[in-house]
């Protein structure tokens, strides 16, 4: 009797509440986690959908498919979607389902906002992509919203100020719980140079993340009021500054960059480890190497704004501070090739994601330190070569990353291996595809073709003929990937606890079963 | 379910105050460029 009774209240602890309201009202840290990263794989396709439009009408110079209105209103909406909608909640989803199991906590701190943090994001996301049905069209000014232009823009004006709003709150809240989920809520014995990297790279972002969506909110706030209220915080006739915007933008922008990558660096730093059957080398320095980063985010804003015009002492100081951040980036990057160092390698589909984000992030970090040079970036200025620079960055930097936590995690969500095969060539075919499609755009770049144009002189032909056609093979092959995860969700070889059984897995989260119980860790686990 | 520390709580206010700050601050300052810069 008492046996019946033990093994009742355990099957209470993978009790799910059924049908639509175990996710409209879900308070559980791995349903609001699946969500997340199901919205953003949504959206993912989405935005890819948008660039798929964009690299078709650039294949050939001349207007194809779009006037040059909608063209730029796919541009705007291709960042928004993709910056926004895809890259940050699927690294929040991520957040929400490791760092409970990775802290040893048996939610996050604040379970209640956490289910408004994410039903925030519909609503937000309905708004912005229903900007399509109204008159004038989607934002047209790009994701960067600079006035005067975002001004003249139509009905799509209010509506995208209102979905950055649901956001940014939707992130702040998002970022407060995980802080204090890491703070207050980790197991004993969890000190804090004892946390993950992935936890740590993320308490790091959430901070990043409260001082900076505000300052966002502030300046479309401030737009708003410039185009309703007759305010003129960045009208010149009124006393304002239209260059005041790009700095208080840029204050955010910078900052945000990183919000998209630290979480990636975390990712990579569990993977690498892992399949090197090695303990991270200089966990404490990646650490500090990461609040640095983090730390100098904050004062170099001013490189997106070389042209403005700006006293030389001034270009001086944000490339200096630019260049800088090379120094903490080269740590983790040396740091992650020492881990490899003679370690026993294997190139599971999680690996060969972050080995390619080791070459091809350090190919988007170095564009980055060209960019930093003043008078290089008087040419480079918003031409493609930015345009690569960012894509390296933010494609083969945090989205490879993402893809390579899917395929690492994804077991230990699930319960079921994944299709290693065709995980395989998933990889391989975005990595080739990837480069098609990007590296000519540093050429097309340095030889003048600018940013946010439909149109283009022929001399320009050959390689963006190149670059669409990986962009179309790099698009397709990402059905792939969906074909992989939903796959894997609905059935498979089953998963052992560890997962990647002879490799070096000591996070908390391999101690559980794959998959883990709805209710994980309600008595706290001894760290030692 | 374990009880979220009240801790966490307190620590969760005092960020979402920092947050209100950061916002109000950045505008508050720009108002004052404007009207007495």
């Amino acid at each position: 009797m008492a046996q019946e009774h033990v093994h009742d209240s355990h099957a209470d602890h993978d009790h799910k509440p059924t049908g639509i309201t175990r996710w409209l009202f879900s308070t559980n840290h791995k349903d609001i986690g699946t969500m997340y990263l199901s919205f953003a794989l949504l959206m993912f396709f989405v935005g890819g959908a948008m660039a798929m439009v964009i690299r078709a009408e650039l294949m050939k110079p001349g207007l194809q498919f779009l006037d040059p209105e909608r063209f730029n209103q796919m541009t705007t909406m291709h960042a928004l979607v993709m910056i926004f909608g895809a890259i940050m909640p699927a690294f929040v989803g991520l957040a929400n389902w490791m760092v409970p199991l990775q802290v040893g906590a048996p939610d996050m701190a604040l379970p209640r906002m956490n289910n408004y943090s994410f039903w925030l994001l519909p609503f937000a996301f309905s708004l912005l992509l229903g900007t399509w049905f109204v008159p004038g069209g989607m934002p047209a000014a790009g994701w960067t919203m600079y006035p005067p232009l975002v001004l003249q823009t139509g009905y799509s004006f209010p509506m995208m100020v209102f979905a950055i709003h649901l956001m940014g709150a939707s992130s702040i809240m998002g970022a407060i719980n995980i802080i204090v989920t890491i703070m207050n809520m980790r197991a004993p014995g969890m000190t804090l140079l004892k946390l993950p990297l992935f936890c740590w790279t993320w308490l790091i972002t959430a901070y990043l993340l409260i001082a900076v969506m505000p300052v966002l909110a502030g300046a479309v706030t401030m737009l708003l009021t410039d185009h309703y209220l007759g305010t003129s915080f960045f009208n010149p006739a009124g006393g304002g500054d239209p260059v005041m915007y790009q700095h208080i933008f840029w204050f955010f922008g910078h900052p945000e960059v990183y919000i998209l990558i630290l979480p990636a660096f975390g990712i990579v730093s569990e993977i690498i480890p892992t399949f090197s059957r090695k303990p991270l080398f200089g966990y404490d320095a990646m650490v500090y190497a990461t609040a640095s980063i983090a730390f100098l985010s904050f004062i170099v804003w001013a490189h997106h704004m070389f042209t403005t015009g700006m006293p030389l002492a001034g270009q001086l100081f944000f490339m200096m501070s630019t260049m800088l951040i090379a120094i903490p980036t080269g740590v983790k990057v040396f740091n992650w090739t020492a881990t490899m160092w003679k370690g026993s390698l294997s190139f599971e589909p999680p690996m060969l994601f972050a080995l390619a984000f080791l070459f091809l992030f350090t190919i988007g970090g170095f564009s980055g330190l060209m960019l930093a040079i003043v008078p290089a970036d008087y040419q480079y200025q918003d031409t493609y070569f930015v345009v690569a620079h960012f894509h390296y960055v933010l494609v083969t930097g945090a989205i490879f990353a993402i893809m390579a936590a899917v395929y690492y995690w994804l077991p230990k969500w699930t319960g079921h291996m994944y299709n290693m095969r065709v995980a395989k060539w998933h990889f391989w075919l975005s990595t080739i595809f990837v480069n098609v499609l990007f590296f000519p755009q540093h050429f097309l770049g340095l030889a003048g073709m600018p940013r946010r144009i439909p149109d283009y002189n022929t001399q320009f032909s050959d390689w963006n003929m190149v670059s669409s056609l990986g962009g179309f093979a790099f698009g397709l092959t990402q059905l792939l990937f969906a074909y992989v995860v939903l796959s894997c969700v609905r059935g498979g070889a089953k998963a052992s606890a560890k997962v990647w059984d002879d490799a070096h897995v000591p996070g908390l989260e391999w101690r559980l079963p794959s998959p883990p119980p709805f209710h994980t860790h309600e008595t706290a686990p001894e760290v030692v | 379910m374990i009880a979220t520390p009240r801790r966490a709580r307190r620590n969760a206010l005092l960020l979402a105050g920092l947050a209100l700050l950061m916002y109000l601050g950045f505008i508050a300052l720009q108002y004052a460029r404007v009207h007495h810069g």
